[in-house]
């Protein structure tokens, strides 16, 4: 894992993010941060990215937007995203999981839930 | 009103703050300190449906720097404004899903606004609303629901 990008408005929810990335062993990796969709499209086109974590709820873009931008674009397609929401719900997970995303964690999200979700990206 | 809803909002407040500060949340007590208006800071979260309604976060602003300053591992004296207000941003907004999550069915999506700070003493709402009052480590701190829907449902 050598690149991800965790978009999120709010800074304390990316640094609490960044925080369970560390613990469960992803410090090494390259952590960018953006404050919305929008931002977060321009850094996975700037350069390779191996995972991004989004948030669903942001101003400018959303994070379902951005998922959907991900997922028709030829060369992220095969990005893998996962949504750490508070508005996170069976309905709201099956909806995203149809859109591309391979999980939905809902805030507070904690070490060994991350760890868990990420499980299949990282083996 | 219905105990479930009670429920509902002491546990997302009770959750939220175990989970993201390692605080534990208490019902109000007498010795718990009540700070005046011009000490709180006051955050407004819309929710747009299946039930319109508003979620207030009042917070004393001392007790919002021993949170920030648990969840940033900082000292609260580094602790800028913008961090405080963000903090009460991810707070309401992270007790606004857990609440919703417990009190919608399984089945039924919902829709947030965005965070807004709101000045101390206006968080007067055009729905009914009731106001949950709540202590960390003695210092008081509100919690406030409005929406006709969720008394409405509540009554009928």
């Amino acid at each position: 894992m050598k690149r991800i990008v965790i978009a999120d408005d709010s800074a304390t929810a990316r640094m609490f993010i960044c925080r369970c990335l560390e613990i469960i062993g992803l410090g090494e990796a390259t952590l960018v941060e953006a404050e919305n969709g929008r931002e977060a499209l321009a850094l996975l086109k700037e350069e390779d990215t191996d995972l991004l974590l989004t948030d669903l709820n942001m101003p400018v873009m959303d994070g379902a937007t951005l998922l959907k931008w991900v997922k028709s674009s030829p060369r992220l397609h095969d990005l893998p995203v996962l949504v750490i929401t508070s508005a996170g719900n069976p309905a709201k997970e099956q909806e995203l999981t149809a859109l591309g995303a391979f999980g939905v964690l809902n805030k507070p999200v904690s070490p060994a839930v991350l760890m868990d979700a990420l499980k299949p990206i990282l083996s | 009103m219905s105990e479930k809803l009670e429920q509902d909002i002491c546990r997302a407040i009770a959750t939220t703050l175990e989970n993201m500060a390692f605080m534990e949340v208490g019902k109000e007590v007498d010795e718990a300190v009540r700070y005046p208006a011009e000490e709180m800071v006051v955050s407004r979260l819309l929710i747009h449906d299946p039930i319109q309604g508003e979620l207030y976060l009042l917070m004393p602003k001392p007790l919002l720097s021993k949170i920030a300053s648990s969840v940033y591992i900082l000292p609260a004296e580094e602790l800028s404004e913008k961090m405080l207000l963000d903090m009460l941003g991810e707070l309401i907004n992270t007790v606004a899903g857990l609440f919703l999550n417990a009190y919608l069915p399984e089945d039924q999506t919902y829709n947030l606004g965005l965070p807004e700070k709101v000045p101390a003493g206006q968080e007067d709402s055009p729905f009914e609303m009731k106001q949950w009052d709540f202590q960390v480590e003695n210092d008081l701190f509100s919690l406030a629901l409005a929406g006709d829907g969720f008394f409405i449902a509540e009554r009928s």
